[in-house]
């Protein structure tokens, strides 16, 4: 399986931009409504904004020349009516398009993540959390200034600079052409070097992610970073990925911050053409002295917002790289999913049946891991899966779950096949035991309940009891309402495997899939769970994969998985009689046990 | 962690270099108009043609000399800024890698992480793009309150009253913020510790078909940033605007009070023409300053999340006196070790001593803390009552670092790097494990065969956690990670549980060729620990039972019964004549 490590980076396909900005964007025609209003909000405050000055303007020139102190006062009251309208229109459209950004934001995030809930095995088999993680929290986070500012800065400044050229224009058209002849050099250069920028900014978001992802892993595994006193291994790992991390930021805004240059440049080279035009060319009578008066102001009015657009142009090819990640993520379809037409599992009764079942992983076509797997299970019956570890006992039992699909062949639940069924009620009605136990952050009542959340009080301590648990539970501080936290030390691995088997007695399935289950449950508790677990497997079809064998003579078929497939099935006594692969495992657990100590 | 002035005053050239930039290009926008007017004054109005090209010349180098220091002004903050950042990541990451686990067991990952990723990223924001903004404004002002008040004094006074209030507001604002901010981060941490656990277990959430619920919890989550995030959009906007308000009304001021003056003749009106320039240009820092106090809330907020982890220190630290031992030989001695936490024994009275290249087998029920005495040994926790010597030493006196190199230990939960599988059995040991050892160490684990089978065979990636790799393959990797550690004392946890008896077998006889190994091995089944000088029993968090095998055998207590109850022939005859046969 191709997997991806924290320190590569990850692979990613390319999109046209254009295509990312759209998809952007149209999150914000969800409030075309909030943004027209915003819209008018910002005229209002702009309208203010532009008449300051000339107000300011008009107080001097006139009140203040010609001593009209009732003028100046009027002129007074009017701009604080004015200013005062500035100022409450844009506490206004600041709120409420902050409203509509983060909504964005909520709304992008909770698509992720449900879609990412959607993503079968595979996709978190193949990458790290960490870089998940990366996409859903600090990747949508980087788009937030995307959003508020294509409003409230992009409009005004929009607006300002068509507003200030037609006034150009119309007031001299040769000025003004050439005040605005740079205009598509400046355009035409920020397009090329967004090219070169925007590549680097999608190497600094891997950077990013890759960081992430090492942070992540270090902290999870702590105990055996200190352990094996590897602390300073991994200091140089991590420094290697944060001055990588450092260095793309660097390398990114080396061409990034080229922009604001360019402003500068072409309103140096502006400002020139328009005087050299102006003056040389056209000549100084033709236009007047106070039309060049007024450009010379114009000037300044037209290129500061072009410097703002810009900066907003930069922000952009920042963060599209983000908005391509978390979309690249949206557009990975979900290999498991409900077909169309899908009907839900009805109760089961717990006949499993495998049809010439062949599996490979996607990425490993070639690489069979089972290969022509058929077998039938009667409701109710009891399964060992025995073999040698990596031979695909494991697999069987996710092929059942359908946590990944078959490559040929089908499997068929009370003759129902698994990929024509609703996913959610084929799920419901199996209880798997995984392998790694897994308990989350919350209360032991919220832990054992996980899978049916209206389970009764007796019902959540029943299952306790059953499994041994509900003496070392009612020790803790808390009882059933202690917290369990992420690496608490208050539960031995042996009680959460415990935990997690009377997580699995309440969820009540009708499949039950023990996947070494008890491996680290010592012999006296195991007995003392066994009349939990055989009330359990009471009239439950059940998988169960052990290497004690304990646990598998009572089953009522073993399965010896090997080669791909199944070796030899039937009771103990059969295979005990065949002398075969099964035969030979458990003679050789009883012979050393039973040989002396040496 | 250092104090954030040692961080920046590292880069002082480039601060200063920025600084430079800066006020030289402040200089240069202030000659700009100056041209300007020459060519209107003497050009255009006075008609001399001739200075023209200069005077553009002028222009366009001005332009060109701007360009050139704003992008050398940018590029530097951005760097000094990243960099700091890059510095300060690297010594908090340090910080918590010593932290004891007492410090782990309170604090998620997904916390953890907000701290050195989006905190940090947030101070170094402020320390460079934000904190150029910000310098500049103050520059600014001053550059034009002085130019004012050479003008006119006394209307200086006007834009000196309005800052004040400004500058309240904005502290008003920074306060406010920094309580929301506060959260915020908090929340982050939040959301990434939401994320992250479902992520982690996202088999136990699919196996459990509870997507639905866990949709649900981060719905929670993200609904409250949102609401937090609206509320700091709240302050903002109830004072940003009135900080722009109170920049124009000083404007209007201006011309009233310079206009009144002006009227009275006490003033000219061109003087009162240029003041209003500058009064107009002293307008953009006054409003810079509302954005700028709250990216500096923001930033100032995560610093203190930082400075809480960073003011952490280790509970199990080197002693003083700590000193190495020259030669670690691997005699183990529980010296009447007790261990409490929270109130409740975990371990008491726990005495044993094993031998440099002897084998002590512990067995016991679950939670009853065969692996507190693990923990203990590689001094995770500290024992509160009893000693524990490593070759005669109490191993608090013992640096840590050679404790910790001296024994390898195979946890019982087995966690792998997603890194290849070479990088994985070197761990701790990278830079003097070669590849033969690698292979030796895989080999004796049982685990060269089916690494050789994989596509890349000891160059594989293999998954986070080791996903992609059966539960045994996983053991058996974590096994030879141990083993090439080459430590004289090894442990394994439970570290067996996963494997078949067979390679189990041949595991152990492999790691009985390692001469002067001493071993300590946990396990459930007999036939992990029945070959140790010394088996113990442990139960209600004490020793029940020792021995060795046969011994135990014949005291006919526990071990006995579990070795009956494994072995499974209460009903089979012929086996327990067997039995019989050997006590």
């Amino acid at each position: 399986m191709a997997v991806n490590s924290a320190k590569q980076d990850e692979l990613q396909k390319e999109v046209p931009k254009k295509d990312t900005l759209i998809r952007m964007f149209r999150y914000l025609l969800d409030y075309k409504k909030t943004i027209a209003f915003v819209a008018v909000l910002i005229l209002i405050a702009l309208a203010a904004t532009l008449a300051g000055p000339l107000m300011i303007e008009r107080a001097v020139d006139v009140y203040v020349a010609n001593s009209d102190i009732p003028g100046l006062a009027r002129l007074a009251v009017l701009a604080l009516i004015l200013y005062l309208a500035y100022m409450l229109s844009t506490r206004s459209y600041m709120i409420i398009m902050a409203g509509a950004t983060n909504q964005i934001l909520l709304t992008i995030r909770q698509q992720l993540y449900e879609h990412i809930q959607t993503l079968s095995f595979h996709f978190f088999d193949s990458r790290p959390t960490g870089k998940i993680l990366a996409r859903v929290v600090g990747d949508v986070n980087s788009l937030k200034e995307v959003y508020s500012d294509s409003v409230t800065k992009l409009l005004p400044d929009f607006l300002t600079v068509i507003g200030v050229a037609a006034i150009m224009l119309v007031k001299n058209w040769q000025l003004a052409l050439a005040t605005l002849l740079m205009l598509p050099v400046l355009a035409i250069c920020m397009f090329l070097i967004q090219f070169q920028a925007h590549k680097l900014w999608q190497i600094h978001r891997k950077k990013n992610s890759n960081l992430n992802a090492f942070i992540h892993e270090d902290f999870s595994g702590i105990r055996i970073v200190q352990s094996f006193a590897a602390e300073q291994e991994k200091q140089r790992d991590f420094d290697q990925c944060s001055d990588e991390h450092r260095q793309s930021f660097v390398d990114a805004v080396r061409i990034s911050d080229l922009f604001s240059a360019l402003v500068e440049v072409t309103w140096g080279l502006g400002g020139f053409l328009l005087y050299f035009i102006g003056i040389k060319i056209v000549g100084v009578d033709q236009i007047g002295v106070g039309t060049f008066l007024a450009f010379s102001s114009y000037l300044g009015m037209f290129w500061n917002p072009i410097r703002n657009l810009a900066s907003f142009y930069n922000k952009i090819v920042t963060n599209i790289s983000a908005a391509e990640r978390i979309f690249d993520i949206l557009d990975t379809p979900s290999e498991i999913a409900d077909q169309e037409g899908a009907k839900p599992l009805p109760p089961i009764q717990g006949a499993v049946e495998f049809s010439h079942v062949s599996f490979a992983y996607t990425d490993e076509p070639d690489r069979l891991v089972l290969s022509d797997v058929s077998f039938q299970v009667r409701p109710g019956e009891t399964i060992a899966l025995v073999g040698p570890t990596g031979a695909g006992k494991t697999t069987i039992v996710n092929l059942i779950s359908r946590f990944y699909d078959v490559t040929s062949g089908q499997i068929l639940i009370d003759g129902h096949s698994i990929s024509d069924v609703i996913l959610r009620s084929l799920r419901s009605q199996m209880g798997v035991m995984t392998q790694d136990t897994f308990l989350f952050t919350g209360t032991v009542r919220e832990n054992i309940c996980y899978g049916r959340e209206e389970a009764t009080e007796e019902e959540m301590i029943a299952a306790a009891k059953a499994v041994n648990a509900h003496g070392f539970i009612m020790k803790m501080e808390k009882g059933y309402d202690t917290v369990i936290s992420e690496r608490s030390s208050q539960l031995s691995i042996g009680q959460r495997q415990l935990l997690a088997f009377a997580r699995t007695i309440v969820s009540d399935p009708r499949i039950l899939i023990l996947d070494e289950a008890t491996s680290s449950i010592d012999t006296q508790t195991e007995r003392m769970v066994q009349e939990g677990i055989e009330a359990m497997i009471q009239g439950r079809t059940s998988f169960i994969i052990a290497h004690r064998l304990s646990t598998i003579r009572n089953a009522d078929r073993i399965f010896y998985i090997d080669h791909q497939g199944i070796v030899e099935a039937g009771s103990h006594q059969e295979l005990m009689k065949k002398q075969g692969a099964y035969y030979r495992l458990y003679r050789s657990q009883y012979d050393f046990l039973a040989e002396p100590a040496v | 962690m250092k104090k954030l002035r040692v961080y920046m005053m590292r880069y002082w050239y480039l601060y200063l270099f920025g600084m430079v930039c800066m006020i030289t290009a402040i200089v240069l926008d202030m000659i700009t108009p100056q041209i300007t007017r020459h060519i209107i004054d003497d050009v255009i109005v006075g008609g001399e043609i001739e200075l023209l090209m200069r005077f553009l010349f002028g222009l366009l180098g001005i332009g060109m000399g701007r360009a050139i220091l704003q992008y050398a002004k940018e590029f530097t903050w951005d760097c000094v800024g990243v960099t700091i950042g890059n510095d300060m990541r690297k010594d908090l990451f340090r910080h918590v890698q010593t932290l004891s686990m007492d410090f782990f067991d309170q604090h998620n990952t997904g916390e953890l992480m907000t701290r050195v990723k989006e905190d940090v990223d947030k101070v170094w924001a402020v320390l460079g793009f934000i904190g150029s903004l910000a310098i500049e404004a103050l520059i600014h002002t001053i550059f034009v309150l002085t130019c004012m008040f050479r003008l006119n004094p006394w209307l200086t006074l006007v834009p000196l009253a309005v800052l004040p209030v400004i500058g309240f507001l904005a502290i008003h604002m920074e306060g406010k913020l920094g309580h929301v901010y506060d959260q915020i981060s908090e929340e982050t941490a939040e959301l990434n510790t939401v994320a992250q656990e479902c992520i982690a277990g996202v088999r136990t959430v699919k196996a459990f078909a509870r997507e639905g619920y866990e949709i649900e919890k981060f719905s929670r989550h993200n609904r409250k940033f949102y609401d937090l995030n609206i509320s700091q959009a709240r302050f903002l906007a109830n004072h940003q605007p009135l900080i722009s308000f109170l920049g124009k009304m000083m404007l209007l001021a201006v011309v009233i009070i310079g206009g009144l003056q002006v009227i009275a003749k006490r003033m000219s009106l061109g003087d009162l023409g240029a003041f209003l320039e500058y009064a107009n240009n002293v307008i953009w820092p006054m409003e810079i300053l509302g954005w700028l106090s709250n990216d500096i809330a923001s930033a100032v907020a995560s610093w203190k999340k930082i400075q809480r982890v960073a003011k952490e220190t280790p509970q199990i630290a080197d002693a003083a006196d700590a000193k190495p031992l020259d030669q670690i030989r691997g005699e183990i001695v529980f010296d009447h070790v007790g261990y409490e936490r929270g109130g409740q024994v975990i371990l008491q009275d726990v005495s044993f001593r094993i031998e440099p290249g002897q084998t002590l087998g512990i067995m016991g029920m679950t939670g009853t803390g065969k692996t507190t005495i693990v923990n203990l040994l590689q001094r995770f926790y500290d024992v509160t009552s009893g000693r524990i010597l490593l070759d005669g030493r109490d191993i608090r006196t013992i640096p840590l670092s050679q404790l910790r190199a001296a024994m390898a230990v195979v946890m019982q939960e087995v966690f792998l790097f997603s890194d290849s599988v070479s990088e994985n059995v070197k761990t701790g040991k990278r830079a003097d494990t070669g590849e033969e050892l690698v292979e030796w160490a895989s080999d004796a684990a049982g685990a060269a065969h089916f690494i050789e089978d994989l596509s890349e065979r000891y160059e594989t990636v293999i998954g986070e956690r080791g996903v992609g790799l059966s539960g045994g393959q996983k053991q058996r990797i974590s096994i030879a990670r141990a083993i090439a550690k080459q430590s004289p004392v090894l442990i394994l946890d439970d570290a067996t549980s996963a494997l078949d008896m067979e390679t189990e077998k041949a595991i152990q006889g492999n790691l009985k060729k390692i001469s002067g190994l001493t071993k300590i091995i946990i396990a459930h089944r007999i036939s992990a620990v029945k070959n140790a000088d010394e088996i113990l029993i442990l139960d209600d968090h004490t020793v029940a039972e020792r021995g060795r095998h046969a011994e135990l055998l014949a005291a006919k207590g526990r071990y006995y019964e579990t070795w009956c109850v494994q072995c499974e022939q209460q009903d089979d005859t012929e086996e327990k004549k067997e039995v019989g046969a050997w006590q």
